[in-house]
C-alpha cells in the first residue's frame, strides 16, 4: 500500500475514532446500552433528544468547520507561497468579525422585535456577508486593472484587516455590557450552538469547496516555482488565483459565522503535515482537512467534557494544546529547516 | 505506542462512564413524581433568593455569579451564561432552570427548552424591591409558601423603611464615582443607567459620571474632572490594585477629593449590587459609610 493510501486510510479512522469516542464522552453519562438504544431511536426521550439533537450535530460540525478551515489554511499558504498565511491574511476573518460585531450592536435597534433566533441568524447571516464583501475588497485592491499581484494582497489584505480592527474597536467602545459580552465569546468561538441546520449548511460548502480546491493542488505545487514559471507549465495563473481566493473565502465564511472565531486551526494543521509529507499540496491539502476535522473534534471534545458541566471556550483549547505539540514538533525538526517552501 | 495511548484512554473513558451511570441510575430512583423538583439558578440574585425561600436542597446547578450563600458555591458549576453545556445542563436533570430575563434568550437555552425542561425567565429591574417581584415570577411556577414569601416582603420594607430614615434630610448629596477594576489594565467606571449608579443613588449619593452611559474605560483627565467626593468599589477590585496604594498608582487618582479625604468605601460585589432580598441592608451600609458623622 502506498504511503498517501496509509494516510488516508489512517486519517480516515482517526477521524471515525474520535467521532466515536466524541458519541460517548460528554457531561450526561450515558453508558453503551442506553447509547445504543438512543441511536436507534429507542428508550428515554431525553437521551434520544440529548444524542441526536445535541451531540451527533455539534461533533459534526466540530469536524466540517475544523476541515475546513485547515483545508483553506493549506490552500492560502500555497497561494501566497508564505508559510505563516492564513485566511485572515486575505480580510475574511476581519470582515467577518466586523459584521458579526456590528450586527450584534445594531440587532437591538434593527431587530428590536424579532425572537432572538432571528437575530442570532442575523449575526451569521452579517458575518458570511462581511467575510465575502472585505475578501472582494482586498481582492478588487491588488487587482486594480491588471493582474493580481500576491505581495500587494498580502499588504492591502494587512491594512484592510487594521482598519476593520479599527472600526470594530469603536463599535466595541460603544456597546453595552451584555452586548461586549456576546462578543467577546463570539471572539472565543463555540461550537455550543450546533445544530442540525448549521451542519446542514456548512458541510455542501465545505465538502464541495474542498473538493475544488483540492482540484488546483498541481497549480499551487507550480506556484512554489513562482508565478511565471506555473505560467509556463500551462497553468492559468490568474485564473486559478482567483478561484482559490473565493473558495477559501467562502468555505471560511460559512465556518466562523456559524461557530465564531477558533484560531489556530488553519495555520497548524497543515504546518504539522508539512514536518511529515513535505509540501506536496496533492496530499497536504485533502490530509490536512481530514487531520484539520480530527483536530477540531478532539479539541471540542475536551472542551465539553473537562470542566463539565459547564465548558471551555473551544479557540483557548485548539491554541493550549496546538501550540506547545507545534512547538515541540519545531524544536525536533529545527535541523531540517522545512519553513523553507 | 500511539494505539496504547489511544486504548487506554478509551478504557480509562469506558470505566469511568460505566461508573457514573451506575450513580446516575440510583439518582434517577430519587426522581420520581413525589419527589420534589430540581432547580438549576443561573443568576447570583435568583439563587440568592431561591435560598432565601429554603429552595436550596433542590437546586441542583448554579452559574459563576451565584456567589451567596456560601453553599451556593458547592453546588454543580454551569459557568457563564454566555458559555453554557446543553449536556451539563441536560445532565443535572432540572425540571426548571430560572434565569435573569435579560440573558435568557442564548441558543443552549433554547435546546434545552426543547428537551423539554421549564425555562423561566426572571424580569429583573435595579430597585430594592427587585427580590419582592422576582420571588412572585419564582411563586408563578413553584408553589412558595406564603410565610417564605412575607419574609423576604418584610425583610425589604423594614430594611427600606431603615434606609428612608437614614437618608431622611440629607441635603448634600456626595458625588460617588463606582470604579470596576480587574488589576490595573482593566479599569471602568459606572456612567448613568447601571446597577452601580442606581444604588448609589438609592443610597443618598449621586454618580459622578454624568456625560455617558454604561460602564467606560477610565481616562485621568474624565476622572479629574468628575472630582468625586467618594470612590466606591467592589472589595475584589480593590484587591486586584492591590489595596489603596494600588489604587493611587493610577494616574489621576490620588488628585481626586475621594482619594485626598481617604473616603473608598470597597464592598462585596454580589451584596452591593445584585439587587437581591438583602440589597436595602447593602444600601443602609452604603448610606451609613456615604455619611459617617450621622451614623455614629
Amino acid at each position: 500500500m502506498s504511503l498517501d493510501r496509509k494516510l488516508l486510510l489512517g486519517l480516515s479512522l482517526l477521524l471515525v475514532a474520535l467521532l466515536g469516542l466524541g458519541i460517548f464522552a460528554g457531561a450526561y453519562d450515558l453508558d453503551a446500552a442506553s447509547l445504543w438504544n438512543a441511536l436507534l431511536g429507542r428508550g428515554e426521550r431525553l437521551e434520544q433528544f440529548l444524542v441526536w439533537e445535541v451531540r451527533i450535530p455539534r461533533l459534526l460540525l466540530a469536524a466540517i468547520v475544523g476541515g475546513g478551515l485547515a483545508i483553506t489554511g493549506a490552500a492560502t499558504q500555497g497561494l501566497f507561497r508564505n508559510p505563516l498565511a492564513e485566511p485572515t491574511l486575505i480580510g475574511v476573518t476581519s470582515g467577518a468579525m466586523l459584521f458579526a460585531v456590528i450586527m450584534l450592536v445594531l440587532s437591538a435597534v434593527l431587530l428590536p422585535a424579532m425572537p432572538k433566533w432571528v437575530q442570532q441568524a442575523g449575526v451569521s447571516i452579517a458575518a458570511f456577508v462581511g467575510a465575502l464583501s472585505t475578501t472582494a475588497i482586498v481582492y478588487r485592491l491588488a487587482a486594480g486593472r491588471s493582474r493580481l499581484n500576491v505581495a500587494t494582497m498580502l499588504l492591502a489584505g494587512i491594512a484592510v484587516a487594521a482598519l476593520a480592527g479599527a472600526i470594530t474597536g469603536l463599535l466595541i467602545y460603544q456597546s453595552s455590557d451584555s452586548q461586549l459580552r456576546d462578543i467577546t465569546f463570539w471572539t472565543l468561538g463555540s461550537l455550543g450552538g450546533a445544530n442540525w441546520t448549521q451542519v446542514v449548511v456548512a458541510l455542501p460548502v465545505v465538502v464541495i469547496g474542498g473538493y475544488f480546491l483540492c482540484r488546483d493542488a498541481l497549480a499551487l505545487n507550480a506556484f512554489l516555482l513562482g508565478e511565471k514559471e506555473a505560467e509556463k507549465l500551462g497553468f492559468r495563473v490568474d485564473r486559478i488565483k482567483r478561484r482559490v481566493i473565493i473558495w477559501t473565502a467562502l468555505l471560511v465564511g460559512v465556518c466562523i459565522s456559524l461557530t465564531g472565531l477558533i484560531g489556530f486551526v488553519g495555520l497548524i494543521i497543515p504546518h504539522l503535515l508539512r514536518l511529515w509529507l513535505g509540501t506536496d499540496y496533492r496530499r497536504l491539502l485533502l490530509f490536512s482537512g481530514l487531520l484539520g476535522a480530527s483536530f477540531l473534534l478532539a479539541a471540542d471534545t475536551l472542551a465539553r467534557t473537562v470542566v463539565a458541566p459547564a465548558e471551555l471556550p473551544i479557540g483557548i483549547l485548539t491554541a493550549l494544546v496546538g501550540a506547545p505539540f507545534f512547538l515541540w514538533l519545531l524544536l525536533r525538526e529545527r535541523s531540517k529547516n522545512f519553513l523553507s517552501l | 505506542m500511539k494505539n496504547l495511548i489511544f486504548f487506554s484512554f478509551l478504557f480509562c473513558l469506558l470505566t469511568l462512564t460505566s461508573c457514573a451511570s451506575e450513580g446516575t441510575q440510583t439518582s434517577e430512583a430519587t426522581v420520581s413524581e413525589t419527589n420534589p423538583v430540581r432547580i438549576i439558578s443561573l443568576s447570583g440574585t435568583l439563587t440568592e433568593i431561591l435560598y432565601a425561600l429554603d429552595y436550596g436542597d433542590q437546586i441542583v446547578g448554579v452559574d459563576v455569579t451565584s456567589s451567596y450563600p456560601a453553599e451556593a458555591r458547592s453546588k454543580p458549576q454551569m459557568g457563564h451564561i454566555s458559555q453554557l453545556n446543553v449536556e451539563g445542563l441536560l445532565a443535572a436533570q432540572p425540571d426548571i432552570i430560572f434565569v435573569d430575563a435579560e440573558q435568557a434568550d442564548n441558543q443552549a437555552l433554547n435546546t434545552v427548552k426543547e428537551a423539554g425542561v421549564n425555562v423561566v425567565a426572571v424580569p429583573m429591574r435595579s430597585t430594592l424591591d427587585n427580590a419582592v417581584y422576582a420571588t412572585e415570577a419564582i411563586a408563578e411556577v413553584l408553589e412558595v409558601p406564603e410565610t417564605a414569601k412575607s419574609k423576604i416582603e418584610n425583610q425589604v420594607k423594614e430594611g427600606s423603611a431603615a434606609l428612608a430614615e437614614l437618608v431622611a434630610g440629607r441635603q448634600e448629596r456626595p458625588r460617588v464615582l463606582f470604579i470596576y477594576a480587574r488589576g490595573a489594565g482593566r479599569i471602568m467606571v459606572a456612567g448613568k443607567n447601571t446597577d452601580a449608579a442606581a444604588i448609589i443613588e438609592i443610597a443618598g449619593g449621586q454618580n459622578a459620571i454624568t456625560s455617558f452611559e454604561d460602564f467606560k474605560p477610565l481616562t485621568p483627565e474624565a476622572l479629574v474632572e468628575a472630582a468625586p467626593e467618594v470612590i466606591l468599589m467592589f472589595t475584589s477590585g480593590l484587591e486586584s490594585l492591590d489595596g489603596k496604594a494600588g489604587l493611587a498608582s493610577i494616574p489621576g487618582i490620588a488628585e481626586t477629593p475621594a482619594y485626598k479625604q481617604d473616603r473608598i468605601i470597597a464592598m462585596d460585589g454580589h451584596y452591593l449590587i445584585s439587587f437581591g432580598p438583602r440589597q436595602a441592608e447593602a444600601a443602609q451600609e452604603l448610606a451609613k459609610r456615604l455619611f459617617p458623622n450621622v451614623s455614629k
